[in-house]
């Protein structure tokens, strides 16, 4: 289905052979996305395309090394935390807003005491107010965040959650609560190496390099003077501009397509690596509809030995993917893949496993919002064992209110991380104490915790390992692998992705 | 005539609040609007609280009474995902679906209509198997894969347009040829079957009788006879093209009111999609109604009212 399908649709890439015109005249590097651009205000989205633009246009306190993974200070000089619940920033002094203004302590104690604000109803409330109680002024150029608890992923959440504003920008006294969430919507006062001169919501955005961007930090000196971003949704027509020099670069392209416009020689293809992780979640408490059996961990090893992880990677997704057998991603810092249980691909283990289990009458549903052919290829192989589970295809947000009313026996699920290389961005999310861990494993909802509410390093690693351990043993996921991602590229462009998957614009060049 | 066109607005009204009452269910029982709203990615505590900003956290028939009693006030409402007000986003993306879709209607008779006429006068014939034959072929090909193709047939090959986009018109001219292809075969199928019967008519006899060469009797006599149920179905093809032609505006990135649709259904952005299918049901009945004035303009015999 997924090979007729894509080969289908990538026919037309293939039939295309003419030599490429792709510009870089005017200095100008031409971007799609696939999905739709609303807003300008990073703070107000977590949407991938939105991940790109603000590291183009604002520089958070904090940025995570692409070489390194870690996190490196940014509009941020350096931090000390003077106890385990209070953290000391300085600010450098060369930063400006790209109306000319300094980033200023005010700025940084106005932004994110609107980020806890409840009223603000920005994006990543819930992230902060969890950790940080308030912010205040010390000197000319450093602030303290006084914490509500200790919170080892702050430089991350600083680096990748957040986008420094200038003080009193979201006010607004005719605004209900005295808050214009929408104030920076459309216009961005931002503080990165590129400033945005046009948008037109869900169409196109263009970027222009600042000129007086200060050399040196972790972002460079960006040689690519205006970019312009287009919404194409259709990856065939992306693919047919960028050999016909109309695009210079996108990404997230189908394998298929990918290799119909490689056909043509016009273009240049980059296999990335992405952080996105997948997995089959499964209720483990059992009390979803037909998820009974899944109490049992002889059932849950058995799905295990009945998914063919490699086979689908080899087969189906190609590319940059990685089977994994870890719930995170082993790039990741205290992602220990020696502390994982291995399931081998075993059809008749997983037979003998359901056969003690007693379990001869397996079925439930399997909920999943994308990726229809990799999810008919597990149930096909679950089937071969007698596990007879049906597929549910729906919106995102449908799963999200089944999760909530606790409807789901097994979910294909992922997580991003948000590009951020530490088992803290999935580990506590999926398996702490949180709405979206089904194990009913309370010693390992503490071991979560304990890896993220202490600073030292060997001894989160040691509760990460604890933690994995836990989860694997007793087959809680079923882990699949790293989801690629495929770039589709003019010849003139010379750009790298790093592997955290976060793609980093300001270091594109042409040759 | 006032009196048909008072039961024309009559059958509007009630047309476009069914509608309207139909979608809002549907999205409601298709999805969860808030957490299409806050994203994939969203937490629980992300998603309630997108819900309770939105209001949704109140009975459908609540919101949707608050809805109708907005409309009435003439205040369209603000878009849940755009965050800008409805009427703004629709008349941005109108002209663009406009366009296209009297491109499209252009292609559609110039295409169809010819290849009817000559397919009636040679029935049976080669040339009137090849009409059908094509037709049959442009209703059978998918339209993002036509569109496909024609990208890289005339844009990438022969360079005679651009790829995607609308930035001239230049860029509508492969959509819309797209576009009209689609409602080639019935048009065509339409008038070649309407001129075969005015062909056999008594009044074409009487015509030719007269003298009349056979040029004006199928021009003037025949096809303007046979052109009636063509108007209507023209009519019902430009209602559907500018109700959004999300497939096209998608495949060719053409920023219209289908591409708009599709957005916000996807988005579950109900004021938008509630408004949308507003405006598409009055386009449909405002078609209707003008096709029915045009036909009785055509045919004296047709009275209104």
């Amino acid at each position: 289905m997924l090979l007729s399908r894509r080969t289908f649709l990538a026919t037309p890439m293939i039939l295309a052979a003419l030599p490429a015109t792709a510009q870089k005249s005017r200095n100008t590097l031409k971007a799609a996305f696939n999905r739709t651009v609303r807003t300008l205000d990073g703070n107000y989205s977590n949407w991938r395309e939105s991940d790109i633009l603000g590291l183009l246009t604002d520089d958070a306190l904090y940025a995570v090394d692409p070489e390194t993974g870690r996190a490196v200070p940014l509009a941020a000089r350096g931090h000390r935390f003077v106890s385990p619940t209070t953290l000391d920033i300085e600010l450098r002094d060369d930063v400006r807003f790209h109306d000319g203004s300094p980033m200023t302590p005010e700025d940084v104690v106005y932004t994110y005491t609107f980020l806890i604000n409840e009223k603000s109803k920005n994006n990543y409330l819930t992230r902060f107010a969890t950790w940080i109680e308030r912010v205040e002024k010390t000197g000319p150029l450093t602030v303290r965040f006084h914490m509500k608890r200790p919170n080892v992923m702050a430089l991350y959440d600083f680096a990748m959650y957040s986008k420094v504003r200038k003080a009193g920008v979201y006010d607004d006294a005719s605004k209900p609560d005295g808050i214009n969430a929408e104030a920076q919507t459309l216009q961005l006062n931002g503080s990165g190496p590129y400033r945005v001169t046009q948008f037109r919501p869900g169409q196109m955005l263009r970027l222009e390099r600042v000129a007086n961007y200060r050399a040196g930090g972790p972002k460079g000196s960006p040689a690519i003077q205006t970019i312009e971003f287009r919404v194409i949704p259709d990856w065939s027509t992306q693919v047919s501009e960028v050999i016909s020099g109309g695009l210079h670069w996108t990404y997230g392209v189908p394998e298929e397509i990918a290799a119909g416009a490689a056909a043509t020689g016009q273009v240049k293809l980059l296999s990335g690596p992405s952080m996105r992780t997948f997995y089959v979640g499964l209720d483990a408490t059992g009390k979803a509809p037909g998820a009974a059996p899944l109490a049992d961990k002889r059932v849950r090893q058995a799905l295990n030995h009945a998914t063919d992880r490699e086979g689908i990677v080899r087969n189906l997704i190609k590319g940059n993917s990685r089977v994994l057998d870890t719930p995170c991603d082993t790039v990741q810092f205290g992602c220990d893949k020696s502390a994982a249980v291995h399931y081998a691909y075993d059809p008749t283990k997983a037979r003998a496993l359901l056969a003690e289990a007693g379990a001869t009458d397996v079925a439930f549903e399997f909920w999943t919002e994308r990726d229809r052919p990799l999810v008919e290829a597990i149930l096909a192989q679950w089937n071969a064992v007698g596990v007879k589970s049906t597929m549910r295809f729906v919106q995102a947000a449908n799963i999200s209110q089944a999760r909530r009313d606790g409807k789901i026996a097994a979910e294909f699920a992922s997580a991003g991380s948000f590009g951020i290389p530490d088992a803290g961005a999935i580990i506590p999310d999926r398996l702490g104490p949180t709405g979206r861990n089904f194990t009913g494993d309370e010693e390992l909802k503490k071991t979560v915790v304990a890896a993220v509410s202490t600073y030292d390093e060997a001894e989160r690693k040691q509760h990460f390992s604890a933690a994995i351990r836990l989860a694997t043993e007793n087959a809680y996921w079923v882990p699949l692998w790293t989801d690629g991602q495929i770039f589709v590229m003019s010849p003139e462009l010379e750009y790298t992705q790093p592997p955290d998957g976060m793609q980093r614009l300001y270091f594109a060049r042409w040759r | 005539m006032v009196r048909f066109l008072l039961g024309r607005l009559a059958m509007a009204a009630a047309v476009c609040i069914t509608l309207s009452l139909v979608t809002f269910v549907l999205i409601y029982t298709a999805t969860d609007p808030a957490a299409a709203i806050a994203g994939r990615d969203a937490t629980d505590e992300e998603i309630d609280q997108v819900r309770r900003e939105l209001g949704l956290d109140r009975p459908w028939p609540v919101q949707y009474g608050a809805w109708i009693a907005d409309l009435a006030k003439g205040d369209f409402g603000t878009s849940w995902y755009w965050k800008q007000p409805v009427l703004d986003l629709i008349l941005e993306a109108a002209p663009t679906t406009i366009l296209l879709s009297f491109m499209a209607l252009s292609v559609t008779i110039l295409v169809a209509v010819p290849l009817g006429v000559i397919a009636a006068l040679r029935p049976g014939s080669l040339v009137d198997r090849l009409a059908v034959s094509f037709a049959v072929a442009a209703q059978a090909v998918p339209t993002f894969w036509l569109g496909l193709v024609a990208i890289v047939v005339f844009a990438l090959q022969l360079k005679w347009v651009p790829v995607s986009g609308d930035a001239s018109l230049l860029h509508f001219v492969l959509p819309a040829v797209v576009l009209g292809l689609v409602s080639v075969p019935a048009i065509m199928r339409l008038t070649r079957t309407g001129l075969l019967d005015a062909l056999d008519a008594d009044f074409v006899r009487t015509a030719r009788a007269k003298g009349v060469g056979p040029v004006a009797v199928v021009w003037r006599h025949a096809l303007k006879n046979a052109i009636l149920p063509i108007v209507s179905l023209l009519a019902v093809q430009l209602g559907e093209k500018l109700g959004g032609s999300v497939v096209t505006e998608s495949v060719f990135a053409l920023n219209g009111l289908g591409r708009l649709a599709l957005q916000s259904i996807l988005a579950a952005d109900l004021p938008t999609v509630q408004m949308l299918v507003f405006v598409f049901a009055l386009t449909f009945v405002a078609l209707n109604v003008l096709a029915d004035l045009v036909n009785a303009w055509l045919d004296p015999r047709i009275r209104i009212g």
